[in-house]
């Protein structure tokens, strides 16, 4: 039976699969937690800060002096790194909105083409192709996740991280307890209130599921 | 998995809720599954593109020295971030400075400048070697906060074919893009396209089609926050491509100063897929690694 400390000894040891069992075991979590619903980077972020995750908590390896608390090390690591993104992509929307103000401003629209103008039975014909492509998933339930995953962006962090972990461990309790600190019965006060704020929440976006 | 708190909702509420009536617990429950499950298999899916990173950094970072060592020796945090502030202030200082730099190719030498390349692909779309670069220009103006760049890279298609090139290049994570223009002068005369803003899988579409009729296209395409790539199809053998890109971003203001980079490298990221073979360059070519 594979657990955290005997992963991390045999990783050490040169075993890529016990890297593996690590990655499969937290990955889950890590990525929900740094998945936001904005812009249209929003899986790239996620992946981004998931590779960062590990990253970081492979270097870092030699300070984690007790091995059982591996779990709770690395969503620590999570959190800051999804912190991190988070600042960095409000300042990019920021600046980018500012410079693309400017720019509208100073060159008064900047769609232009020139000489050699694509002929327009190029674009209707493009147009009737996009039209007919049928989405991987119903467009219904796209934008009910994407709304879903908005109003999760909301959600005070532990109570965050208490819904993640009821959702994506198989011993929610217990991870809880190791990540959080916290009792069966504070736990589950978390998840109902990530319920009760989720459900009031996409009532008022008129929720289609 | 335990699920003791999703029974204390509206279990008579209709089976199509509208807006005015709230969710249900279990339409919510199912809601929130399968976001987690969409997430869970999309962190499974990129398992081994993380863990080949992970690998890539362990075995980088055995080859160097230890920070445990450094640490130990005084050094470590301190000296890291002391390295990377002069490296940051020497490089700021240069391109500030230096806002009308140029740079040559001498001839039989394809230069590969991380600032910026053009590599050529055959009719397959497979990578058959860089195109060589023959000038970069690099205007800034600066105006209250705002700074505006015009970059303008000259390549020529030294292979003795039509070529489709791939022009990658770095740019500030701050700056948007609102000008393209692509000049190819060929034996045919001279060509100019402006370049139209377009949403990403239109303008991919487009972009297929001219390509696929004759027409010289391009394509420019965000692939992160700070590395474009952009797509020219139909090079004639001996044209030469002049790529014009201009953008505008707000200059960093911290502690009471002004600062603006001018980013000249492609940042090293992990990309999926198999490793691309050397490429070939045509005869008495040879290629050179170096910033422009």
């Amino acid at each position: 039976m594979h657990n955290d400390c005997s992963d991390l000894a045999a990783l050490d040891a040169g075993d890529r699969e016990a890297g593996k069992r690590l990655y499969d075991r937290h990955a889950a979590l890590i990525f929900a937690l740094c998945r936001t619903e904005i812009g249209a980077r929003a899986q790239a972020d996620a992946e981004d800060a998931v590779q960062e995750t590990f990253l970081r908590a492979f270097r870092m390896r030699d300070r984690l002096t007790d091995c059982t608390g591996f779990r709770a090390w690395l969503y620590a690591i999570a959190r800051l790194v999804c912190k991190e993104r988070r600042s960095s992509r409000v300042r990019e929307r920021r600046d980018i909105g500012y410079a693309l103000d400017a720019s509208r401003e100073s060159s008064h629209g900047v769609a232009r083409e020139g000489a050699t103008r694509m002929p327009p039975q190029i674009t209707h014909s493009m147009l009737e192709r996009q039209s007919g492509e049928a989405p991987t998933m119903p467009l219904e339930k796209q934008e009910a996740m994407q709304r879903l995953g908005r109003a999760i962006d909301t959600l005070p962090e532990d109570i965050r991280l208490a819904l993640h972990l009821f959702y994506i461990e198989p011993d929610p309790v217990d991870a809880a307890k190791r990540a959080l600190g916290i009792s069966r019965a504070q736990f589950y006060r978390l998840v109902t209130q990530a319920r009760q704020l989720l459900a009031a929440q996409l009532s008022r976006e008129d929720l289609t599921p | 998995m335990t699920s003791a708190n999703n029974n204390n909702h509206n279990s008579d509420a209709d089976e199509t809720p509208n807006s005015e009536q709230p969710i249900r617990g279990d339409q919510l429950d199912q809601l929130l599954r399968a976001w987690h499950d969409n997430n869970a298999n999309a962190a499974r899916e990129m398992r081994d593109r993380v863990m080949a990173r992970v690998e890539e950094d362990r075995t980088h970072a055995a080859g160097t020295t230890s920070p445990s060592v450094l640490a130990k020796i005084g050094f470590g945090r301190i000296a890291s971030l002391a390295a990377m502030l002069a490296l940051i202030v020497t490089l700021a200082t240069l391109f500030v400075k230096n806002t009308e730099k140029s740079a040559f190719a001498t001839g039989g030498i394809a230069q590969v400048p991380e600032g910026g390349a053009l590599d050529a692909l055959d009719d397959d779309g497979v990578a058959i070697g860089p195109c060589s670069l023959q000038k970069t220009d690099v205007a800034v103006e600066i105006t209250g906060p705002f700074a505006r760049t015009v970059v303008e890279q000259t390549f020529a298609n030294p292979y003795p074919r039509t070529i489709e090139a791939v022009y990658t290049f770095p740019l500030s994570e701050r700056a948007a893009v609102d000008r393209m223009t692509m000049i190819v002068r060929g034996p045919a005369g001279e060509r100019i396209i402006e370049g139209e803003v377009k949403e990403r899988s239109m303008a991919r579409a487009i972009y297929e089609d001219a390509r696929e009729s004759g027409y010289v296209a391009s394509l420019l395409e965000q692939e992160r926050p700070n590395i474009f790539t952009q797509s020219v199809a139909n090079i004639e053998p001996g044209a030469t491509v002049i790529i014009r890109i201009a953008t505008i971003e707000t200059v960093r203001r911290k502690d009471g100063v002004s600062s603006y980079v001018f980013p000249m490298v492609v940042g090293p990221r992990y990309v999926p897929g198999a490793p691309s073979s050397m490429p070939t360059l045509p005869e008495g070519w040879s290629v050179r690694q170096g910033i422009v």
